[in-house]
């Protein structure tokens, strides 16, 4: 998971849910009845779903200037990120970026990222599950060169229960174990030395009514490193809050949402609520038509 | 490789474009136990590479506390080898720490500047202190691009790349304290691209950049001064503050003007010149520019400088501006009525005309009627004349 901002994949993940059905476009007209009892007719109908896809995201200081911004460009069908472009409007070349390739089938193989010189600086190439899940991912430096390796383990429900992180040598550097309830929700995050000695550990809670989620990071010993708490409101994240560990707010970042469930800005505040650093996102929406079965 | 269209697309798209954020910080933690236990220089790399592609911000400790070891063991990388893996580390810790603004990291950035010999590593600790805008270190990058652009470096390659990051710094830290090095470093010895750098940071530095732009054109050689003057003009300087410094740049081109070396005296024709135009340009209606207007016209470097000067007395209006025109389509009314009618006075004579309608004051009437009825003018001064008279009604 490298160079990817996080809450991008809530947008997508978002939108996807949200999948709108709009359009009845051949469904079939409604025709006179009588009045026996009605036998449910399987019918179908074509529906489109709208996911918004982020073209710019640009991230700004308290005072409304622009820091930086990220372009992201995608193929036609706008299902596959092409590249990924940071720019600084104070430098003349770009700081960074990231180019992604895919195999014929379409799936992402590499990510190459290139600096402000535009030198290669770091090849990432990634390997899936026949469920489409991560396995493994490798970095390289420009000379191809090991820098890391990390692989993955996932639960029959597709719930990432391993990771496994190595250095450019493949020598294993950290085991890190997830833990699941029931209900499938992540519970415990428990990372491992290289000697199988448990470190720092993450515990997971969530509120009855579903709208917070608590994050407790603890070190080895058990003392309170730090909390985070989201706060959710119909599925999504509006805020999201660092605390200390006597639960004090070190800083929180306030969330807005469009009505495809994308995410429109951030506000990042200090504990003070003095605003920190503001981001708006921008995206184009792509349109997938889909066949739907339904009985009437 | 199976791919299930739906989900598979879904899962590209967030990998692709977002990491779930469920394995973002624990990763951070991990990243963090590696680097701790890296023993070697490239290991530490890889980890901060690791530790900054995770697009997390609580990185920002890890990395201020990572740049403050670094800069405590640096004599412990002494192979080629060493130095450049080192530089490459502090180069990326460093852009980190600009991008999540990690002010407390500030300090131990401005030691990179001062004591690490990688230049690419110190150009960046430069525009991480601006990215976090890190006011309290705009007088000593100021100071250091001020120092950069006295002589070219020793190492130029190695000068250029400290003027960028102090470039870039100054911009993004938006004091006008910055606004002096960045200016002269658009003139200085640097390759066209840092030139070209510094001349678009300088509209972004200040808004108001007139403290500076009236010392430089006090005290600087005349191509500077227009430069400075063009800065101001285009500035989003408060008008009266722009007409002050127009004015004042407008008397100094006068002043510091030297006939005698032709060059010299081109470059202060072409300076005042362009404070005449923005004189105009500004409407600038105030008494103090009156007199250096009408040495434009009397003393102009050639005759754009002297009709500019005409029309500038006319947009000023006032009537000391009004007496200054009258006098001198006096002057040449007298001259023409002895005979001495020729193209140049013709030209000057219309511009006055122009300038004096311009004025819309009425002290210029008895002149405009004066020439209206002298019948050695041109029919095309008369007509001029006797429009601008009209324009009295």
């Amino acid at each position: 998971m490298h160079g990817i901002p996080k809450m991008l994949a809530q947008v997508a993940l978002g939108a996807a849910a949200v999948a709108l059905a709009l359009s009845c476009a051949g469904a079939p007209q409604p025709t006179a009845q009588a009045s026996a009892p009605k036998t449910p007719v399987m019918k179908q109908r074509t529906v489109t779903i709208r996911t918004p896809v982020p073209v710019k995201e640009t991230v700004f200081y308290p005072d409304g200037l622009v820091d930086t911004y990220v372009v992201y460009k995608y193929d036609s069908s706008l299902k596959h990120l092409l590249e990924k472009t940071t720019v600084d409007p104070t430098r003349p070349d770009p700081i960074e970026r990231i180019v992604s390739e895919y195999d014929a089938n379409g799936v992402l193989t590499d990510e190459l990222t290139y600096g402000s010189d535009g030198s290669l600086k770091t090849r990432r190439d990634l390997t899936w599950t026949p469920d489409g899940l991560l396995a493994d991912e490798k970095g390289e430096d420009s000379k191809g060169i090991g820098q890391f390796e990390s692989s993955y383990s996932y639960d029959k429900a597709g719930n990432r229960t391993q990771w496994k992180a190595f250095d450019g040598s493949g020598v294993l550097k950290a085991i890190t174990n997830y833990s699941y309830d029931d209900k499938g929700r992540l519970v415990l995050i428990q990372v491992l030395n290289s000697a199988n000695i448990p470190t720092d550990s993450v515990k997971v809670s969530y509120a009855d009514d579903g709208s917070s989620e608590t994050r407790t990071y603890l070190a080895s010993d058990g003392s309170v490193q730090n909390i985070e708490v989201s706060l959710i409101k119909d599925g999504k994240v509006v805020r999201f809050e660092v605390r200390h560990p006597d639960n004090s707010l070190a800083e929180a970042t306030d969330y807005t949402y469009g009505p495809d469930g994308e995410r429109l800005t951030s506000v990042l505040s200090d504990s003070t609520g003095a605003v920190k650093e503001k981001r708006s996102y921008e995206y184009s929406i792509r349109q997938d038509q889909k066949v739907e079965t339904y009985y009437e | 490789m199976k791919r299930p269209t739906i989900f598979s697309i879904l899962v590209i798209f967030v990998l692709t474009v977002g990491a779930p954020a469920l394995f973002g910080d624990e990763m951070t933690d991990v990243y963090r136990m590696i680097y701790e236990q890296s023993t070697n220089l490239q290991d530490k790399y890889n980890a901060v590479q690791n530790l900054i592609s995770l697009d997390d911000r609580s990185v920002a400790p890890i990395l201020t506390d990572a740049l403050s070891e670094l800069i405590r063991d640096q004599n412990n990388y002494k192979s080629a080898t060493d130095k450049t893996v080192y530089g490459r580390t502090i180069q990326l810790v460093a852009s980190g720490l600009g991008k999540y603004k990690a002010i407390d990291a500030a300090p131990f950035l401005w030691e990179v500047v001062q004591q690490v010999s990688d230049p690419l590593a110190q150009s960046e600790a430069l525009m991480a202190l601006g990215s976090m805008r890190a006011l309290d270190y705009v007088e000593r990058i100021s100071k250091m691009l001020s120092d950069l652009n006295l002589t070219p470096t020793a190492d130029p390659d190695a000068g250029e790349k400290l003027a960028f990051g102090c470039i870039v710094a100054l911009d993004k830290l938006k004091d006008v304290r910055g606004f002096a090095p960045v200016f002269f470093a658009s003139d200085g010895w640097y390759s066209e691209r840092i030139r070209q750098m510094a001349l678009q940071a300088l509209p972004n530095i200040t808004s108001d950049p007139t403290d500076p732009v009236t010392t430089i054109i006090k005290n600087e050689t005349a191509p500077r001064k227009s430069l400075a003057l063009q800065m101001e003009l285009s500035s989003a300087a408060p008008t009266d503050r722009k007409i002050a410094t127009t004015i004042t740049a407008l008397s100094i081109g006068h002043l510091q003007a030297d006939p005698n070396r032709p060059v010299e005296a081109k470059n202060y024709g072409d300076f005042r010149k362009i404070a005449l135009r923005g004189l105009i340009q500004l409407g600038a209606k105030d008494p103090g520019a009156v007199d250096p207007e009408l040495k434009s016209y009397t003393d102009g470097f050639d005759t754009e400088e002297q009709l500019l000067g005409l029309q500038a007395l006319g947009v000023n209006g006032t009537d000391v501006a009004a007496k200054a025109i009258v006098s001198l389509l006096k002057q040449l009314n007298d001259d023409v009525s002895n005979g001495l009618l020729d193209a140049n006075r013709q030209r000057m004579a219309r511009a006055g005309i122009a300038a004096a309608a311009a004025t819309r004051n009425p002290l210029v009437r008895p002149v405009l009627m004066l020439i209206a009825n002298t019948n050695q003018w041109s029919d095309s001064v008369i007509n001029d004349a006797n429009a601008a008279l009209k324009t009295f009604k």
